[in-house]
This record gives C-alpha cells, sequence and structure tokens, in this order.
C-alpha cells in the first residue's frame, strides 16, 4: 500500500504498484507468511461502553487463520458456541462454550408464509425483563460477519433476571405481536398469529460433546496432482554424448520426464523400482526420459558416476543430462500449474500426454502402480478428466477451463526470459494449441496469446512484426480493447495518426466509458489539428476528472484552436482556478484578450496585467510571455513598450521569423491580430 | 514499461485478497445444467521418501526480472529506506530477548538489554478497580497516576517485570509474556504488552500499552531501554464454577471424529490440497470460505454446510440426536466442487424447509429443499463479479425472502474491455466488481433489482461483507456493506428505495471492511455496528512517519493511518446517526480480522466480541 499512487495514475506509477502487487502476490504463492499466526481475539463487553480483552481467558486465542465465524448453541445447554472455518487445518472447529450461567431463553420463529417469510428472517424481537422497561433487543438475520450465517434459534442472555415478563415479536410484513408465559431456561417455538409459545426440549439421547485438540494428519513432502486442464511442455533442452540438442518430439507421450540425481537415495530407489518394473511400464504404453541433474551441481553431482549407476541397476529406458534450463523450465511449468509454488525438488516427475501436454506432477518419488493408474486414465474429455483431478466425489456446474500458455509465459517473462517466453507461444500456436475449442472461444483465446505475443516482440523491438501480431489478434477478437490500444499506440508512434485514430474509435466502440481509449483518441484528433472533432471527447474527459489541471488545459487550448475563444477562456480559467501556477492559462488568455479579431472578445489591459504578472513570475527569460506582453501593449496602443518587449522575445529567440516580422508590424504602429480559420 | 503494462493487463485480477490468480475469473457461466455427480474413485498418495525430498540442482541461477526483483525488494520497510523500521526491528529483537529471558525462567537479566540510567515505576499499577464481575470473569482496571520511579538501572528492569508478572498469580503455569511493537516516534516505541498464564480452574491475561523510551543503537550494539512508563492496564481472569480451565473448548472431534470426510479432507490445510489439486480446478492460497449454519430436515437441530474451495467439495453434515453429526453430501446433492465462497440456509419457496442458496466464484445458485434434506437446483445466475458473503431478507416486504451477494473483483472477461486489474487507488479503490440485488418474485424466479432499488449507487468496490438491519427503528431494512480497500456503503431505506448515507453518517469506515455485525450493545434499542478490517503494527509504524509519502496532505495520511487502526464500533445516536466509539471502547485490536461478531458469550444480556483473524500462516518465520 505504500506504493499505492494517491493522485498520478500516471502509467509509470501505476506500474510501480502494479510491479508491488504482483511481488507480494508472488510471496504468497512461495510459502510466506503475511500477517500469519495471529490469535483470534475475544472481547468481553463490561457494560460500562467498554470492552476488556479476553482472548485468552475465553481459550480464543488459538493461532488458526480464521474465516468463517457462526454461532449456535449446538448442544442445548443454554449458552452460544460457534463453528468456524479455517484457511488452516483443521479447517473447521467446534467450539463449546462452558459458561457457569445458563439464565438465558431461546426462541425460533415461524412465519405465516405468505406476507411474512417462513423463517422470519428480519423479524425484531423485544424481550422484556419483569421490572425492566427497557428490552433486550435483537434481530434475525441471514448472513452475519464474514461468509457465514448463525443459526435460526434467536438465544437471549438474561443475566441475574429472574423472570420474563414479555416478548414482543414485529414480524416482517407482518404486525408487532406480544408474546407471553416465557420463562428462563427454556427453548421455545414462536408461531406468527399465536400469543401462546409453545415450549420445545430437545429429543433425548444427546452425548455431551467432550472436549479434545484435533490431531492433525502427518503430512508427507511428496505430492502428486493429476490434472484435468493441461498445458503444453515447453522445450526441454538436454546434452547426449557431450551435445546439446532439444527434446521436442519426443515429448509426445504417454511419457514421463523424471529429474533425479545420483546423490539423492529416492530417486535412484525409483529408478531402480521402474528398472524392475519396465516390463509391466511398458505394456501399459509408458515410455520414461530420466534426466540427470549431477552436472549442474559439481559439488555434490557426478555425472559419470550417474551413468555408471544407471548401468548397475540396468536402466532400460532413455536417459541424458539435463541443462540448467531444462530445471528451469520444469520448474515454472509446475509453478504454473499449481497454485503453491515450492522449489522443483528431486525426484520429480512429469507425466505427458500424447500431445505432450502436462497429465501430471510428481514432486517426490511416485510408485508404479500410480504410474500406471494415471496412464489409463490419461485422456478424456477436460470434464471427464475432472473426475481423477479432484480427491473426492462431487458435482460441477461449470465446465472445466482450457489452461492457458500464457502462465507460463509470465513465469519466463517474471525469470527474464522473454525469448523462452515468445519461443513457447509461437510453438502453441504452430502446433495447433487451443485448436479443440469452438471457434469463437478459440478465436478469442488465440486473441489472447497474439496480444502477449506482440508485446513480447515490441520489448524485442520487432515492431513491425508485433503490429502484425497485433492486427491478427484484432481479426480474431475485433473486441478487445487492449488489442486496440495498443495498436493505436503503435499506429501514433510511427507518426499514423489516421489509423491510430481507427482504433481509437473501435476501442471506444468496445467500451464507451474507457477514459484511457478517450484520452487517446482527443489527443490524436487533435494532434491532427481536429480541433472540432476533439472537442466533445474533451468534454467528457473533463466532467470525469474534474480536478485533472493538465487535462484542462489540453482542453482549453484546443477549444482555443477550434476557435471557441470564450469557451477557451471559460476553460484556461476554470484551470487557473485548479492549479494558479498554470502559467500556460494565463499566457492563453492573455492572447485572446490581446489579439483575438472580435473586438467583443479583446481586452488589452486584462491582457496586460497577464502578461506583465507571467514575464515577472518567469524573470523575463520566456520568449512566448515577453512575446504576449508586446501584443498587449500594441492592442493597447503602447507601440514603443510592444517593439522593446518583441525585441526581448527576439533576443531569447533568434532569427524567428513570427517575432520579426511582429517588431516590423509594431514598428508600424499596428496591432496584432490572430488568423482565424 | 509499455510491455510489462499489457502483460499486467492480461493477468489482471488482485489474487492477493481475491480468491482467484488463475489468470483470468470465468466469463459468465451458463448455469442451466449441471454436470453429473462424479464416480467413486480412490486416489494414491505417493509413498512418503524416507530421506526428505531436496531441491533440484539449476535452479541457483534464476533471476527475477529487474522490475520486479526491486518490487520485492521494497516489500520489506526495513530494507526499503526506512529507518524507523530498521530501528523497530532492532528494539524488537531486544524485547524478544526480554521475553525469552522470562520464559526460560532466568534470574539475571542478559546484558545489554537495559541502559543503567533504566527507569520505570511498578509496571502493575496498584490504583485498580474492579469493573467486571459476573462469578467467571472478573476484570479490573488500573487508574494511571504518577508513576513514582522506583525500579532503577538494569537490574531495576528485571525487578519491574518480575513484580509485573508476579500479577499472574504464584501458581501460574504456561506463563507467557508478548510485546507487540505498534508505534515508534524518535527513540520512543509504543508497546502492547500482554502476559498470560494458567491458574487452577482458570486462566489470568494481563493487558497493557507501554511508552518504551531507548537509548539508540550503537556500533554493534542494538537499543538499550530507558524507561517505560504505563499508559494502559487491564487484568481479566476467569475461573469456572466446575473448574474448567477456559470459558471455551474445542469439541470438533467429539462431533465430527468418525466422519471421513472430516480426516480425510477437512483435517488437511489449504496448502496441503494446493499441491495436490491444480490452481485451474478453483484454489487459492486466500481461502475465503464460509459456512451456513441451520436446520435442513426438520427436527429443529441445527446442521453444518462448510463450503470449500474448488477440486474439494462443500460438505453438508447432518446433526443426530446424539449431537454428532453424519455426512450427508452425496445423498443431498450439495458436493459442489467449484469454488465456493459462502451459503445460506433460507426458506425461499415459503413450504416451511430451509433451502441452500450458494455462492461461488461468479455464480450464484439456489437449491431446493424437498424437506428432508435432499436439495434439487432451482435457479442460477452470473453474479456479475467474484461473489463473497450473500445476505438474505424480504427486502421490499412481499413475503419473500430475496438475496444480495457482494462483488469482489470484476469479471475477467473485463479486463478484455479495459478494466484495471489492481484496486485503484488502494485506500478508496472504485473499479471493483459489483453487487447483486436479486429479488424474488416466486416460482423460483430470481431478477436483477440492483438498479431499481438504488443499490447501483457507489457499486464499484470490493465488497466482502453485507447485513441487513434496522438501523434507524424505521421498520424497514437497511443494508451495510463492507468493502475492501475502501469506503463501506450504508444504504438506507425508504419506501423501497436504497440510498447509500455511509458518507453522510460517518460510517464509511476507511479502510479494509471484511465483516458486519450488528447488536445493541449499550442496551438503548437502537443496533449497534462493528465492521472489521486490519490492524497492523507495520502499518501503524509507518503511516505516521513522515517519509511515508512524503508530501501527502493530513487528510490522506490519517486515511492511510485509519486503514491501520483495525476493527470499528459505531454506536447509535438513536436519532438515526452513529459516533464512532472503536477506540474508547478498545476493540479495535481484531488483527487481520474476518468474521468478527457480536456474541453475548457469557449470558449476561451484553454482547461480547468475538474475532476469527489471521491472514496467511506458513512455516516461514519472517512474517511480512
Amino acid at each position: 500500500m505504500s506504493q499505492s499512487p494517491v493522485d498520478d495514475f500516471s502509467p509509470e506509477k501505476s506500474l510501480v504498484y502494479e510491479q508491488g502487487w504482483k511481488a507480494l502476490n508472488r510471496l504468497l504463492h512461495e510459502d510466506r507468511s503475511f500477517s500469519g499466526h495471529e490469535k483470534n481475539c475475544a472481547y468481553l463487553n463490561t457494560g460500562d461502553g467498554t470492552f476488556a480483552d479476553a482472548s485468552y481467558v475465553t481459550g480464543l486465542n488459538f493461532p488458526d487463520d480464521g474465516r468463517g465465524l457462526a454461532l449456535v448453541d449446538w448442544d442445548f445447554d443454554g449458552d452460544l458456541d460457534f463453528w468456524t472455518t479455517n484457511r488452516t487445518a483443521p479447517r473447521v472447529r467446534l467450539m463449546k462454550n462452558t459458561s457457569d450461567s445458563k439464565a438465558f431463553t431461546a426462541v425460533r420463529l415461524e412465519g405465516n408464509g405468505k406476507n411474512t417469510n417462513r423463517d422470519a428472517i428480519g423479524a425484531r424481537l423485544r424481550l422484556y425483563l419483569k421490572g425492566e422497561s427497557v428490552p433486550r433487543v435483537r434481530s434475525l438475520r441471514a448472513s452475519e460477519g464474514f461468509l457465514s450465517m448463525s443459526s435460526n434459534w434467536i438465544h437471549f442472555g438474561l443475566g441475574k433476571a429472574t423472570a420474563i415478563d414479555r416478548l414482543e415479536v414485529d414480524w416482517p410484513g407482518g404486525k408487532t405481536e406480544t408474546v407471553g408465559g416465557l420463562e428462563l431456561g427454556a427453548f421455545y417455538l414462536v408461531r406468527q398469529g399465536n400469543a401462546k409459545p409453545e415450549r420445545w426440549t430437545r429429543p433425548a439421547g444427546l452425548v455431551p460433546p467432550a472436549p479434545s485438540q484435533p490431531e492433525l494428519p502427518q503430512e508427507s513432502d511428496a505430492s502428486r496432482a493429476f490434472l484435468a486442464t493441461r498445458l503444453q511442455c515447453p522445450v526441454l533442452p538436454i546434452t547426449e554424448n557431450g551435445t546439446a540438442r532439444d527434446l521436442d518430439k519426443e515429448l509426445s507421450g504417454p511419457v514421463l520426464i523424471n529429474l533425479w540425481a545420483s546423490w539423492c537415495a529416492p530417486c535412484v530407489a525409483e529408478l531402480a523400482e521402474w528398472s524392475r518394473e519396465a516390463e509391466k511400464i511398458s505394456a501399459a504404453g509408458l515410455r520414461i526420459i530420466a534426466l540427470n541433474t549431477d552436472a549442474l551441481d559439481p559439488d555434490t553431482g557426478n555425472a559419470a558416476e550417474a551413468v555408471a549407476l544407471l548401468k548397475k541397476i540396468k536402466f532400460p529406458f532413455d536417459h541424458f543430462e539435463a541443462q540448467e534450463q531444462t530445471v528451469q523450465n520444469l520448474n515454472l511449468l509446475q509453478r504454473a500449474v499449481l497454485d503453491r509454488w515450492l522449489p522443483l525438488p528431486v525426484p520429480s516427475s512429469f507425466l505427458l500426454d500424447q500431445r505432450g501436454y502436462l497429465a501430471a506432477i510428481y514432486r517426490g518419488p511416485v510408485d508404479v502402480a500410480t504410474l500406471i493408474q494415471d496412464v489409463t486414465n490419461l485422456n478424456g474429455s477436460p470434464d471427464e478428466l475432472r473426475v481423477h483431478a479432484v480427491p473426492f466425489v462431487g458435482r460441477w456446474i461449470h465446465e472445466a477451463p482450457t489452461a492457458s500458455p500464457l502462465g507460463l509465459a509470465t513465469q519466463f517473462v517474471d525469470y527474464s526470459q522473454p525469448d523462452q517466453a515468445l519461443n513457447y507461444l509461437r510453438r502453441y500456436i504452430r502446433t495447433g494449441g487451443g485448436s479443440h475449442l469452438p471457434e469463437s472461444e478459440r478465436r478469442s483465446h488465440h486473441a489472447d496469446i497474439l496480444f502477449v505475443l506482440g508485446a513480447l516482440l515490441e520489448e524485442d523491438k520487432q515492431i513491425d512484426a508485433a503490429r502484425e501480431v497485433y492486427k491478427e489478434a484484432a481479426a480474431l477478437n475485433p473486441d478487445d480493447l487492449r488489442i486496440r490500444t495498443d495498436l493505436s499506440r503503435l499506429s501514433s508512434d510511427s507518426g499514423n495518426l489516421e489509423e491510430a485514430e481507427k482504433q481509437l474509435r473501435e476501442a471506444l466502440r468496445i467500451n464507451p466509458d474507457d477514459s484511457n481509449s478517450q484520452r487517446m483518441l482527443a489527443l490524436a484528433l487533435a494532434q491532427q489539428q481536429k480541433y472540432a472533432e476533439a472537442v466533445p471527447h474533451f468534454k467528457t474527459l473533463v466532467e470525469g476528472s474534474p480536478n485533472d489541471d493538465k487535462l484542462g488545459l489540453q482542453f482549453a487550448t484546443v477549444l482555443d484552436r477550434a476557435n471557441l475563444p470564450a469557451e477557451a477562456i471559460e476553460q484556461y480559467k476554470r484551470v487557473l482556478g485548479i492549479n494558479p501556477k498554470t502559467f500556460a492559462a494565463a499566457n492563453g488568455i492573455a492572447r485572446i484578450r490581446a489579439t483575438h479579431p472580435d473586438p467583443a472578445l479583446r481586452n488589452g489591459q486584462e491582457a496586460l496585467i497577464l502578461a506583465q504578472r507571467l514575464c515577472q513570475m518567469t524573470d523575463n527569460k520566456n520568449a512566448d510571455f515577453l512575446d504576449t506582453l508586446a501584443m498587449a501593449h500594441a492592442e493597447l496602443g503602447e507601440f514603443d513598450a510592444a517593439v522593446i518587449a518583441v525585441r526581448r522575445a527576439a533576443v531569447l529567440k533568434p532569427d524567428n521569423p513570427a517575432l520579426l516580422a511582429r517588431i516590423a508590424l509594431f514598428e508600424a504602429k499596428q496591432p496584432f491580430r490572430r488568423a482565424t480559420p | 514499461m509499455q510491455f510489462i503494462r499489457n502483460f499486467l493487463l492480461v493477468f489482471a485480477g488482485s489474487a492477493l485478497l481475491s480468491a482467484c490468480d488463475n489468470g483470468a475469473l470465468p466469463d459468465e457461466t451458463d448455469v442451466t445444467g449441471s454436470v453429473p455427480v462424479s464416480p467413486v474413485e480412490s486416489v494414491p498418495e505417493p509413498v512418503a521418501a524416507e530421506a526428505d525430498i531436496v531441491t533440484a540442482p539449476g535452479l541457483q541461477n534464476m533471476e527475477l526480472f529487474p522490475l520486479l526483483a526491486d518490487a520485492y525488494g521494497r516489500i520489506d520497510p526495513a530494507k526499503d529506506g526506512w529507518d524507523t523500521e530498521a530501528f523497530s526491528e532492532a528494539a524488537n529483537r531486544q524485547l524478544h530477548r526480554l521475553v525469552e529471558h522470562f520464559e526460560a525462567m532466568e534470574e539475571e537479566l542478559p546484558e545489554g538489554l537495559a541502559s543503567p540510567q533504566f527507569v520505570s515505576g511498578e509496571l502493575r499499577p496498584a490504583d485498580q478497580s474492579s469493573v467486571f464481575d459476573d462469578g467467571s470473569l472478573k476484570v479490573t482496571r488500573a487508574t494511571i497516576g504518577n508513576q513514582t520511579p522506583m525500579h532503577k538501572g538494569a537490574s531495576g528492569l528485571n525487578a519491574a517485570m518480575r513484580s509485573y508478572l508476579g500479577a499472574l498469580g504464584r501458581d501460574a503455569t504456561h506463563p507467557h509474556l508478548k510485546l507487540k511493537l505498534f508505534k515508534v516516534d524518535a527513540n520512543r516505541t509504543e508497546i502492547l504488552s500482554k502476559a498470560t498464564g494458567e491458574v487452577p480452574g482458570g486462566r489470568v491475561q494481563l493487558d497493557a500499552h507501554w511508552v518504551c523510551a531507548w537509548d539508540p543503537s550503537t556500533e554493534g550494539r542494538d537499543p538499550l531501554l530507558v524507561s517505560i512508563d504505563v499508559l494502559k492496564h487491564s487484568e481479566t481472569r476467569y475461573h469456572g464454577a466446575a473448574g474448567q480451565d477456559s470459558l471455551f473448548h474445542d469439541c470438533t472431534e467429539a462431533v465430527l471424529g468418525n466422519v471421513p470426510s472430516y480426516r480425510e479432507q477437512l483435517l488437511h490445510s489449504t496448502d496441503y490440497w494446493r499441491l495436490r489439486i491444480q490452481r485451474d480446478m478453483g484454489l487459492d492460497v486466500v481461502a475465503n470460505h464460509g459456512l451456513a449454519i441451520g436446520d435442513v430436515n426438520g427436527d429443529l437441530l441445527d446442521d453444518l454446510y462448510v463450503c470449500q474451495q474448488g477440486g474439494l467439495p462443500n460438505r453438508l453434515y447432518i446433526q443426530q440426536t446424539d449431537g454428532t453429526l453424519r455426512d450427508a453430501t452425496e445423498t443431498s446433492g450439495t458436493g459442489w466442487l467449484d469454488y465456493c465462497a459462502s451459503a445460506l440456509f433460507v426458506d425461499f419457496d415459503n413450504d416451511g424447509d430451509r433451502d441452500l442458496a450458494v455462492g461461488q466464484e461468479s455464480r450464484l445458485l439456489l437449491m431446493e429443499n424437498d424437506g428432508t434434506g435432499k436439495f434439487e437446483l432451482s435457479f442460477g445466475i452470473s453474479s456479475r463479479a467474484q461473489t463473497f458473503s450473500i445476505a438474505a431478507a424480504d427486502y421490499d416486504g412481499d413475503g419473500d425472502v430475496d438475496l444480495f451477494a457482494c462483488g469482489y473483483n470484476p469479471f475477467g472477461g473485463s479486463v478484455r474491455r479495459g478494466a484495471m486489474g489492481h484496486p485503484m487507488p488502494y485506500h478508496d479503490a472504485q473499479n471493483g466488481g459489483p453487487n447483486i440485488l436479486l429479488r424474488n418474485d416466486g416460482n423460483w424466479e430470481f431478477n436483477d433489482a440492483t438498479e431499481e432499488s438504488g443499490l447501483e449507487q457507489n457499486n464499484n468496490r470490493f465488497a466482502f461483507a453485507a447485513s441487513f438491519e434496522d438501523y434507524d427503528n424505521d421498520g424497514d431494512l437497511d443494508l451495510y456493506v463492507a468493502n475492501d480497500y475502501g469506503r463501506n456503503n450504508l444504504y438506507r431505506q425508504d419506501n423501497g428505495k436504497y440510498t447509500d448515507v455511509a458518507n453522510q453518517l460517518g460510517v464509511e469506515d476507511m479502510s479494509s471492511g471484511m465483516s458486519v455485525s450488528w447488536a445493541d450493545v449499550n442496551h438503548d434499542g437502537f443496533m449497534d455496528l462493528y465492521v472489521s478490517n486490519m490492524f497492523s503494527a507495520a502499518g501503524n509504524r509507518i503511516t505516521y512517519q513522515r517519509q511515508f509519502k512524503d508530501g501527502l496532505n493530513d487528510d490522506t495520511r490519517q486515511i492511510f493511518q485509519r486503514h491501520a487502526r483495525g476493527n470499528s464500533l459505531f454506536q447509535s445516536d438513536t436519532k438515526g446517526g452513529f459516533t464512532d466509539v472503536s477506540v474508547a471502547a478498545g476493540v479495535t485490536m481484531g488483527r487481520w480480522a474476518w468474521s468478527s461478531r457480536f456474541m453475548d458469550f457469557n449470558n449476561d444480556g451484553w454482547d461480547d466480541l468475538v474475532i476469527a483473524n489471521g491472514f496467511i500462516s506458513t512455516e516461514d518465520t519472517t512474517d511480512l
């Protein structure tokens, strides 16, 4: 938050803020604690307008990452218990209240289901105690706290009360009714239209819940994730007999890519098991490619020993030496798929399907039975595959999404490898990525990818290629504003303002409220001297950002150039109201007042005061302001003063033909009149 | 620069405080049909290695892209040019040493903690009065007067602390001391001290607010304590009549212990599943998943519905007469595997049983109960944004219950229309996803009434929670909405139309709103309002420094300071307005607070507060 822009929303400022978010976000993926180990709190209302910290004495100071919290007298023992949900394990807790005070009464309401809803949600209850005139007030609400709904039983704690006088119920959509005959320490059903409550007793058989701490299971470091939505595995560079090459076609599976090291006992044990079970594995149609990492860390590894070891265990599958990039690619691939980003361990294995797309990740060792089961389940539609990708039975409402290659591309970019990102996306498109999608989805999916590809090309200074890619993207998805924005920017950079304007008009067609496009269009029109056309766009922008002095100045200048002097003056004045140091606005007014052909708009005195002030504040070092001063003097018929001023301007800006012409004009005792279209 | 901006736009959608970092949120989804229930499958868990698995070689040379690396660096204020943070860190090290000393029960204070000039009065003020006593819970508070300097020199600190901790009682076991440094001004720091201990049949806690002065660090030496002044001191004791050690006890195992899904699913943390289910199924690190309690089978015993992330089914547990739960997820048809934030049990069709509303990632599902706890999908709609809390009430008084859903991030599809990804600006974001109000028109027909009801006003924030209540006692239901990154809404109802009066009534509570609770805390017949936010010690330290956004005007600076203050209590003035009594009532410190709510836990008729908090706890010891 310390990096959030407060009033400067320029792309540069925003970028720093966005990068801050991104970094923070990455840390959370990377298992960093953030306001972690905080203990839950309880405050006791001491009845005098203040509360006392009771977190510890109530026993609520356990350190779960709590989320939801809902109240209920679970065991009907006359005090409120509660359930919580947590981010951490255990994901739910029942906290039982052991209050010594059982001074309470609790009611459940039933509306008539006609003018009042059955649950009587929204009912207001006022409980009057004997001898008290101020009632205890409760309401029945569906939803309170965060993501939580509590019990519909309405619980009144009664403290030292000895008897209840009456209960008033404001039925939502109905009348207020009075209920009598309530006693302390009892549960009641209260029905709309019935003044007599029904006393209710919990069915016999309750076993009072005994306290104990949940026993959390021991968790293994090794994990398996079977994937329903699949990403293409990037090309994996390897070294074979001292020669570097890429694994590309070989990645069409079913194939298991395994990363191992000779000093890693679980790695070796796993490879030995696969060697023993080679027949079974091959019969299942699975190939294995073992990639050895020994050479990447000479302190611990020994590549020659690794080869010898494979011989010794008679490893029957392909094996190569991994390069640094190999491990990095696989590491980033797992990050693109899993939400939790832990460094890739050895051993790790990646199961690829027939298309070379990632079907399962095994961090740590994996046994043959698991491998064979996963190969058996390898193919199917994403909805079918989802059955195997989740650990429990259940139902889905939404269809399985399509995995986006952009996730991995982002990972490459974050690690300063835009070329890898570029190659990855190009290969995805080349090899028919996303071709299974229905036409319209495929088009926008490809447009999203081309949009990023264009950005990568731009970063690589391949501007023409980038423009072509953006154009292709816009053809695939004509309704993506981001693509239009980039096309307009490239056009504008290369001086093709007409094309920029066209793209920005498209952008505004897509989202008429997008102020960035509106602003860029307004500027593009102004640059093309289409001032009159620019005016309505600026007008909208200024209405949206009434405190933006820079924008206001642009608007005023455009109004001035569109020959709308009265409106221009009004705008210049508004800008000076926001920021009195906007010299250009004061100068704009002075120029109109000194030089406009319409005598009704001219006011030499006002122009002179403004120009003198401007020159004074800039120490007579600003040629434009001196020029304005000269024009103002001329307008007032003070031609000698005008000549002196314009000569001083000409000293600062020598050989300026306009200034030289004005010297001659004023020497001829003629005022200056601006040209109007 | 442009390139990175583009890239960020593609991956817009703030994952940090949101539920969705899956590249993009899904576009509007058709919810007319549902995918059938999956067949059972046993999932093999890989055999654990005997040796620990270790990081693969080849990753040591990965380098972050410079702008991002720079952003990483700036996350830690101590490394981002904040001298006061460097000082706080050093002072904190000293406070930790002090705590360790007392936890280890050492006689002698270690060298280099206190200055020879150290001086303090009694840290446990003698002048205390009882402010609460219900027989079990007792509270005393100190009146702070002039503090006679009686503990002097390095050994004085030892004596002062011993005398202070002596208040826990001679027979106290498991004594624990926590000192939290939350404000710094030159060489003075403000500290919250919490000392706790168990005593036979109960517990005791001492809560204090101290100002500590320090002799600043020199080369190779951390700062030395020069003085401690007590600003506030209170003692809270609990003694259960039956000898129980604390008011609340964890009884989860007793009611769920024999349920397989509890052991196999709910006893594993979110982080466990984040390595075992792919992110595209709908998992994230924040794990904002709630619960609903309600009777679904008409026996008047409450049942439990637990919301879960994508890939893990929501669970419906039915209470049996012995008080234990049985898993009815599969038979009830409610085991949604999609990311689910929230749920409600409400009788939407007025047939006498409670139906189920489910708030998913960007959808609302309504399921009709057949009266026995079996549910069928009756209505579904895209909620226009990422859904968090949902709330129900008959807002239009036509006899059936309507549904309101909080919108947080806008749809992923909107980035293609130029939407910004992250809340902008942080302290007053106006680019959040819209809330939606669904009017119940009977026969399971619900229609979007957001606009016609007036709730479209200021409907552009990051909404986390909402609750209906008649705050002005005029007989209709008003609505408070707690928003992250800035202002909250209080929609007052007048003749069926809502108007946001939060600003007018001073209850915008500009901060990080995460929950809403109502109760008449002071027995004046009007509902008061408790809103949860984030108390941040680091935020309190930084935002009071001149260096924090130097040149910022004082109003905006106060907004940032307010962001770190914590929870808020707004007391009704009984005339339709509110007074912010948070600080005077002593209820701001809820830490990173999610569900914070009123609850009369000691049955005395005065509503107390319980707060579920904590953002991300991991094994990592250096908390961000």
